[in-house]
């Protein structure tokens, strides 16, 4: 066992296998795009991974590969320090790419052929279509093509600069193009736009037939996790792909937010943090179908934000978007400020906004990741409580907490104690501020973009009913604290009155 | 999958296959015993018997929380039924 190396790519080194695979899915290359996904931020493509894990390995070794398996577990951070662990067992290697306390992907090669990839006939060139430079939209349904497809797939000498940067220039070019083809077919052919690459087993079958171009088949979809696995055939170097399809970003539907009886404006407002996504979204329609005047704080979405806006129709006159970052305190005094000058009265503030959790483990490593975690999520909540708190001398203040805190799941350490710290900061508030319905939820897991990974889909809620029977809730509750469950449902001390 | 080889071993190979080399797993591991278990690893395990076994596993196989032993009932119940 070789000691452990650090690998990390920054937003060019990702740019640069962009561009030498055609692989320029937004998740990847579009830190605005990538900031709504559930990981937060720009991911580095797996096959880049990849050839960084081959890097560790000695040139002798890499040059006599004949087939590997990579697979991931969890995705790596443009810009975020992960550790390789190299390990021998006879003819056999393998590479583990540990972040986060957690291993994210493994790699294993070998010097022998692998039986159980799939060859494909390769049709001769003339019927190859170009490749692609915008992802595709991912259609899965009957009407996805099962037949075989065939494009004209060209890499850059781009692709083998990047290999001999990052120690992999020994490894087989044939081999070497399809990691990279791989990478293209995930992002941008199948499933396309909201894609993630599960994993890729290749091995050469036989010699480089020359200038044949590429050819991929769809083989099996499972719409239960959205999982799909290519075979592919390229230079003589059969592929299997496992990837996941991830839905497009569910549009919130308004008719499912609207309270039993129509209601007139009250003359009162709410302030949503965390108003152009998922649950603070959804709230922020409730509430203004509810007659409220609302004031909706967003950080980045820009475009999201706009959807809620146009989602909100006739009562848009009664939405006001707010874009803030939740560390300038400046910018939230700005806004109350702005709130205090309407004269309208705040009667609610919901804080909604959170840091997406990515998969980690707790270990002395990761403690620090841990802790970074916790302070961005009570910033998120503590600075406009804050800003706020002066303008509401009566009403309710809302935490988003989450039933994950009766069940917490293994991997997400930060995310539990990141909403421990939010609930106690509910605590605190019901003793400070006597006077205020101080509510700490537990929504059941909800299908926001937050869990919009393979594993995060299965079994989440619809967002829309939990939003609407809360916005029902939360105005009738008794000063003090209260816990409401997955139902909207009074757990602990307030009853709704 | 070969005739020759028991469903244990079979089992065996998978679990090697999915969640790591030179472990032997027994029916009492799970996510909380063994380290790369995580959702998505519980995904491709159901996938990986739902291939080999030629089942389908009722969706609590991806849902809920699973052991070898309990993965193995489940394969076993399927195989039963259908």
């Amino acid at each position: 066992v070789d000691p452990p190396a650090e690998i990390r790519f920054d937003q060019e080194d990702v740019a640069a296998f962009a561009r030498a695979s055609g692989d320029v899915n937004p998740l990847h290359v579009d830190p605005q795009a990538a900031r709504r996904s559930p990981f937060g931020g720009c991911v580095a493509h797996g096959c880049l991974l990849g050839i960084g894990m081959l890097g560790s390995l000695p040139d002798a070794v890499l040059a006599s590969v004949r087939s590997l398996d990579l697979s991931f577990s969890s995705p790596l951070l443009v810009g975020a320090t992960a550790r390789l662990e190299t390990r021998s067992a006879g003819d056999r290697w393998s590479v583990e790419l540990t972040g986060r306390g957690k291993r994210l992907a493994r790699l294993r090669i070998s010097a022998d052929d692998d039986p159980h990839l799939h060859t494909i006939e390769t049709p001769a060139m003339p019927g190859a279509r170009t490749m692609r430079t915008v992802p595709a939209v991912p259609d899965l349904g009957e009407s996805a093509a099962r037949n075989s497809v065939a494009i004209s797939y060209h890499g850059t000498p781009e692709l083998d600069e990047l290999a001999d940067r990052l120690g992999a220039g020994a490894f087989e070019p044939r081999l070497l193009r399809a990691l990279a083809w791989s990478s293209y077919v995930v992002g941008m052919e199948i499933p396309g736009l909201h894609s993630l690459l599960g994993g890729v087993s290749l091995g050469l079958v036989g010699h480089d037939p020359g200038g044949r171009g590429a050819v991929l088949r769809l083989r099996d979809v499972d719409e239960r996790t959205g999982r799909v696995a290519i075979d592919s055939t390229l230079d003589g170097v059969a592929v299997t792909i496992e990837s996941f399809a991830r839905d497009a970003a569910h549009v919130l539907d308004v008719d499912r937010l609207r309270p039993a009886e129509p209601r007139q404006p009250v003359g009162e407002a709410v302030a949503v943090v965390g108003a152009s996504r998922g649950l603070g979204a959804a709230l922020a329609l409730a509430f203004l179908q509810r007659g409220y005047e609302v004031h909706g704080v967003y950080s980045m979405s820009t475009d999201a934000a706009h959807e809620v806006q146009e989602l909100a129709g006739d009562a848009a006159n009664r939405l006001f978007l707010h874009q803030a970052d939740a560390t300038s305190a400046a910018r939230l005094d700005e806004i109350a400020a702005d709130l205090r000058a309407r004269g309208v009265p705040l009667r609610g503030l919901v804080l909604a906004a959170a840091a997406p959790p990515l998969g980690m483990s707790l270990d002395g490593e990761s403690a620090g990741e841990l802790a970074q975690y916790v302070r961005a999520s009570v910033q998120l909540a503590a600075a406009p409580l804050g800003a706020v708190l002066p303008l509401l001398d009566r009403g309710w203040v809302v935490f988003c907490s989450s039933s994950a805190m009766s069940a917490p799941p293994r991997d997400w350490p930060h995310y539990i104690a990141a909403k421990g710290a939010l609930e106690g900061l509910a605590t605190w508030l019901a003793a400070a501020a006597p006077g205020i319905a101080s509510v700490v939820v537990r929504p059941p897991k909800l299908l926001t973009e937050m869990t919009n990974t393979p594993a995060g889909r299965i079994g989440a809620a619809p967002v829309e009913p939990f939003a609407s029977r809360l916005a029902d809730v939360v105005v009738g509750l008794p000063p003090g604290l209260t816990l409401l469950g997955p139902n909207a449902e009074a757990i602990e001390p307030g009853e709704p009155s | 999958m070969s005739e020759a080889k028991s469903f244990d071993s079979v089992f065996q190979d998978i679990l090697e296959d999915v969640l790591g080399w030179g472990a032997t797993y027994a029916d009492e591991d799970g996510p909380a015993t063994v380290e790369d278990w995580d959702s998505l690893a519980q995904i491709r395990l159901v996938h990986a018997l739902e291939t080999t076994f030629d089942v389908r596993l009722p969706d609590g196989a991806l849902l809920e929380e699973q052991t070898v032993g309990s993965l193995k009932q489940l394969v076993a119940e399927c195989r039963v039924a259908e």
